[in-house]
């Protein structure tokens, strides 16, 4: 007995060594991002990229903020299209995914296949943009920022997966005290699949966190510009113009562009918030939601 | 929401449930059956499928329609795949060319090449990744510290946040020849500096690399997720019998947890003749001499098609890659239902 | 009787409903890229439409969008037939040849003759018959410096430091002593600026090695600039003894040490430019005021030296225009706003510069001052209209133009001159050569192969070959005998 539980406090330890060093490998980088934003340019060009920056210098973000309003906005309109769009897409994901997960669903196979088929099969960018542009009339519009990603097929057949697990015998007894689809999805499925739902919800709030191709299509006004539109916005510029510059007899300024610190310190804005979401999460990863508790 | 109708039938419950419920209702066929009979027997039957079936047939409207409209009314589209597509003629009126499109890629000098590329690098990433994640995860399910778990699985999500444009410059600041912390390294050991650039044959173990360290945080949430979904009743259970962890892992966790490996494996294997363009054109830096191990159909399109531009062409490509992708999930979907239904895809 | 009148009187409705609609302010819809967004730019579109309502009664939309994202954006509001008038559309931005050949664009011969008579004096006869495709304008010229004369561009502080006779650059090899002092003197500079970055060295330098390249950048198919046959003769120039002669000596500064060893890696050469942490680079477009717009933008001082003669060729003088919309409402409008941009100084320095006394200020009758810091600086004056119009920045000439002007009209024409190659026949071969010519063309322009030089262009003609390069020259020689033909008729 004594024996067994110290093998287990030796296999604990070597894997929480191995998580430790995983969990450095990812933040290092993150912080060689947070110091070059700190870093006086003249020192990056001459020394190259260093961990910790031989002066801080504040000028990146200064730059960045010059205009305070632009980033405020970004800020709003992620945001915003964040959370109503992980609020609408995750009801509709899993409103689809479960009775997906029903083996007595009739429709079941070919409503998989019909979803599925959309994650191989699409009619390319043009279509796709003179639909929501000419029919649907959703060019710059907050809107556009949030109906496209609604649906999304990989999470519903991850979800769905999710939602099997659960005994069907539960939701078969649920039935059976007269209580409707809908209220035995709410009341039993959902809070059984707690985790499920937040791992997946966390994908979604990330997928429009992260977005910046449907405001590069869609957007016009510069007040429905989110973050990581912005950020990406800096990024293509500067590949586009490095990679020009030379070939076109065309003077293209490029003294003005921001210089590494001030896209660093955009990558740092963009991602943020986001690195403090992800606890808020992890909440809804408990165990001890037993089928017993329910039950009862 | 017609639940009631659902209900009056009072269908029977048990605990296996066959796929077809067709058998519980018992469908009048008189002797003298004509055509017609059959005919409105069959409708009815279809109708009252539905009316059993609506509730969650119902539940699943939104999601039904919202992909109607985003994604299968645009696929009109892959009918330019066969078109010498003009402006000023549009998707309808341009000229059909049949399989042209399809002929550059086809008679590539390096059509076997950039095949093999995206099908070898996306089967090793997918493989590894999936050993990865659920090791990951089962290592984070046996921590029982709590603070430990969210400071890991935060961790690891920082790198999902860093697009490829910054990973490209992050990883050249650490491979570059000169100031490259990894040579600065190699040269301390004794190594020297190795041109990493210039050398394909490493590639492919360092798109891997990266590959891993950006999504096993995303993967290792889904199969963490689904470990946490487990009745705590099965463990105690096993503690009870005297199991040690190890066997609760094999015997317990794993066999719980497969089915999400399953549809994560199909997924991806629907997936695998589409690379990361991202990944693969920003971290080897477009670096001609590493193509042989770096050349992926997508960083291919794009770049053959840069100066000729044509939307026809890269439909083409992009509808061989489905119909592969397609091929090969509807053979790997038929043998995971041979072996196990419930685990399928559809 | 009745009957005829109510016709008579619907007809009269129809035909003069469209011209009431008509009385109004025409909306034209304008896409062009820069470094947008602006800050203060509504402030200056607004400015700017007083002016053009006032002139043409007319109103713009301006799509200014940023660099990175025009083409994605204008190739799919062209590709889907969105609205829209104008666009920016270049050789190498918003391809002018593919758009052209795929329909995108109205041909606009008798629009110019009849609502842009001073734009079409403005710029030199040359110069349109560059842009024709099948006989044809499809594009407006944004004059300005429309020859190309490569240069090499010394860091001035390294050739005072060496006593270095820049005049003595006839050939690339002539650099080798500079080149060597600085690397065995001043080990933090790079004695050349060749790295991956752009689109390339050979390429950069394609007038000095005196061929016109026929399909794009870097592809097969180039004519000699001194071509004088009647019909100009197209040929592989990676099979040229030029080429092979570039190729030894890159890999030559390779291995010695004169190009940095990891060049192939560096795609962006920015940084390298910002520090001054090179000798000497090369390419681009060796033009009047090249010394002054170099240190303004990067606060330290060079000296740039010709190492071609100026050559007029298609690729530069298609490098700014715009295209009609196909399917514009108002063509005619578009052209006549087109003309305003061209000949209205007042509009077109707004555009390029702003509102005077918030974003610059005027220190002589045509001689400004950008405010610093201020919230419109597009710093695009070649994308606005004909650059002669334009004010003048503190270290430009007063005689810039002049001088600019008389360059392109002493420049040599390029055998090419108003030959508008049409891709479509072989575009399969093209994607292909295009795949082959991005393996090897980066590793064998920056000296990359280093000893293995020969081998490595062998392997790269061999390859070209099986990719269909022979297919393009003579496809290239069959429309140019029939360019020729055509002309004679």
């Amino acid at each position: 007995m004594i024996e067994a539980k110290k093998s287990r406090l030796i296999s604990l330890i070597i894997i929480s060594i191995i998580l430790t060093l995983f969990a450095l490998t990812c933040i290092i980088p993150i912080i060689a991002v947070l110091s070059i934003s700190l870093s006086d340019e003249m020192d990056i060009l001459r020394h190259g990229y260093k961990l910790i920056p031989k002066k801080i210098s504040l000028t990146a973000y200064e730059y960045i903020f010059k205009v305070p309003k632009q980033i405020l906005q970004g800020y709003f309109i992620s945001l915003s299209v964040t959370g109503v769009g992980t609020a609408l897409s995750l009801f509709v994901i899993a409103m689809v995914a479960y009775p997906l997960s029903r083996r007595d669903f009739k429709y079941r196979n070919p409503l998989a296949f019909y979803i599925f088929f959309t994650m191989l099969f699409n009619g390319g960018l043009v279509p796709w943009y003179i639909l929501i542009v000419r029919y649907l009339h959703l060019k710059d519009t907050w809107w556009v920022l949030v109906l496209p990603y609604l649906v999304a097929p990989w999470f519903i057949l991850l979800l769905k997966t999710f939602f099997q697990q659960i005994p069907i015998g539960i939701i078969e007894s649920a039935k059976l005290d007269g209580a409707s689809e809908l209220r035995t999805f709410f009341t039993i499925v959902v809070p059984l699949s707690k985790p499920a739902m937040a791992a997946i919800g966390l994908f979604i709030l990330l997928r429009y966190w992260n977005d910046w191709w449907l405001p590069l299509l869609y957007i016009e006004s510069e007040s429905l510009v989110p973050l990581q539109y912005m950020l990406h916005r800096m990024m293509a510029n500067i590949q586009f113009l490095t990679q020009q510059l030379r070939t076109t007899q065309m003077t293209i300024d490029i003294s003005k562009l921001p210089n590494e610190s001030a896209r660093m310190a955009m990558c740092i804005l963009a991602a943020g918030p986001m690195l403090f979401i992800f606890p808020f999460f992890q909440k809804y990863f408990v165990k001890g939601l037993t089928v017993g508790a329910i039950k009862g | 929401m017609d639940d009631k109708v659902v209900h009056q039938k009072g269908n029977p419950i048990s605990e296996s449930i066959s796929l077809s419920k067709e058998g519980l209702y018992p469908i009048p066929i008189s002797k003298k059956s004509s055509i017609s009979k059959k005919l409105i027997t069959s409708i009815s039957k279809k109708i009252r499928d539905f009316k059993k079936n609506s509730a969650l047939f119902f539940m699943a409207l939104p999601a039904i329609i919202l992909v109607f409209i985003f994604s299968y009314i645009p696929m009109f589209g892959i009918i330019v795949a066969f078109k010498d597509f003009r402006y000023d003629k549009g998707f309808w009126g341009s000229a059909w060319i049949g399989f042209e499109n399809f002929k550059f890629f086809f008679t590539s000098l390096y059509a076997w090449r950039i095949t093999r590329n995206t099908v070898c690098l996306n089967a090793l990433f997918f493989s590894l990744g999936l050993v990865a994640s659920v090791a990951v995860a089962l290592m984070l399910h046996e921590i029982t510290k709590r603070w430990f778990v969210k400071f890991c699985q935060t961790a690891y999500f920082f790198p999902y946040f860093l697009s490829w444009v910054v990973v490209g410059f992050t990883l050249f600041a650490f491979l570059n020849m000169r100031l490259g912390i990894l040579n600065d390294f190699l040269k301390i050991i004794g190594l020297g500096p190795v041109q990493w650039y210039l050398k394909p044959e490493y590639w492919p173990a360092i798109l891997a690399l990266i590959y891993l360290w950006k999504t096993v945080g995303y993967f290792s949430v889904i199969y963490y997720a689904g470990l946490m979904g487990i009745d705590p009743a099965y463990y105690e259970a096993a503690a009870i019998d005297g199991a040690t962890r190890w066997q609760m892992i094999t015997k317990i966790s794993i066999p719980l947890i497969t089915p999400l490996m399953v549809i994560i494996m199909l997924l991806q294997i629907g997936r695998i003749f589409y690379a990361d363009f991202g990944m693969f054109y920003q971290l080897p830096r477009n670096i001609g001499m590493l193509y042989p191990t770096t050349d992926v159909i997508d960083t291919y399109v794009y770049r053959s098609l840069r100066v000729v531009g044509d939307i026809g062409m890269s439909a083409a490509a992009g509808l061989y890659q489905a119909v592969v992708g397609l091929i090969l999930i509807g053979t790997a979907n038929y043998l995971v239902r041979r072996i196990n239904p419930e685990n399928a895809l559809f | 009787m009745f009957k005829k009148i109510l016709c008579g009187v619907i007809m009269v409705t129809l035909l003069l409903a469209p011209q009431l609609v008509w009385a109004g302010p025409v909306e034209l819809i304008w896409y062009y890229p820069g470094p947008y967004p602006q800050q203060d730019a509504d402030m200056v579109f607004e400015a700017a439409n007083e002016i053009i309502e006032e002139k043409i009664n007319a109103t713009v939309d301006f799509k200014a969008q940023n660099w990175g994202d025009y083409e994605d954006k204008i190739r799919l509001v062209i590709a889907a037939g969105e609205d829209y008038d104008l666009c920016f559309t270049a050789n190498w931005f918003n391809n002018y040849l593919q758009n052209v050949s795929k329909g995108a664009f109205l041909p606009l011969d008798d629009l110019i003759d009849e609502y842009a008579p001073g734009l079409k004096a403005l710029v030199p006869t040359a110069m349109w018959d560059a842009t024709r495709v099948q006989g044809k304008i499809y594009g407006i010229i944004n004059y300005q410096i429309s020859c190309m004369t490569n240069g090499a561009y010394f860091q001035k502080k390294m050739v005072d430091k060496y006593g270095f006779d820049v005049t003595t650059v006839k050939v690339m090899e002539d650099l080798e002593p500079f080149l060597a002092l600085i690397k065995e003197y001043d080990p933090d500079i790079y004695p050349t600026g060749i790295v991956s970055s752009g689109g390339g060295n050979w390429a950069g330098w394609i007038t000095h090695f005196g061929f016109d390249e026929v399909v794009g950048r870097d592809l097969p198919g180039a004519v000699y600039i001194d071509d004088t046959g009647a019909i100009p003769t197209a040929i592989n120039q990676y099979k040229t003894d030029e080429f092979k002669k570039f190729v030894g000596t890159v890999a030559e500064w390779f291995q010695k040490g004169y190009i940095r060893s990891d060049a192939l890696a560096i795609t962006d050469a920015q940084p390298m430019t910002k520090a001054a942490q090179m000798g000497v680079s090369f390419g681009g477009n060796c033009k009047p005021g090249n010394d002054a717009e170099w240190l303004a933008a990067h606060g330290y001082e060079i000296i740039s030296y010709p190492i071609s003669e100026p050559v007029l060729k298609t690729s530069s003088i298609i490098s700014t225009m715009y295209g009609i919309n196909r399917n514009s409402k108002n063509p005619e409008k578009a052209m006549m706003f087109m003309e305003l941009l061209n000949t209205d100084v007042e509009l077109y320095n707004l555009l390029c510069f702003g509102i005077e006394g918030v974003h610059y200020n005027k220190v002589g009758p045509n001689q400004i001052e950008l405010v610093e810091g201020s919230g419109y600086v597009p710093n695009t004056a070649w994308l606005f209209g004909c650059q002669f119009n334009a004010y003048f920045l503190p270290g430009q000439a007063d005689t810039l133009w002049e001088e600019t002007h008389a360059l392109n009209m002493s420049a040599k024409p390029s055998p090419l001159l108003g030959f508008a190659f049409d891709p479509v026949p072989i575009k399969t071969e093209i994607a292909q050569c295009q795949a082959v010519c991005d393996e090897y063309m980066r590793t064998i322009d920056t000296g990359s192969s280093g000893a293995d030089w020969e081998a490595t262009l062998a392997e790269f003609t061999a390859k070209l070959d099986e990719a269909g390069a022979e297919k393009i020259i003579s496809e290239i020689n069959t429309q140019l005998k029939l360019w020729k033909l055509l002309e004679l008729l």
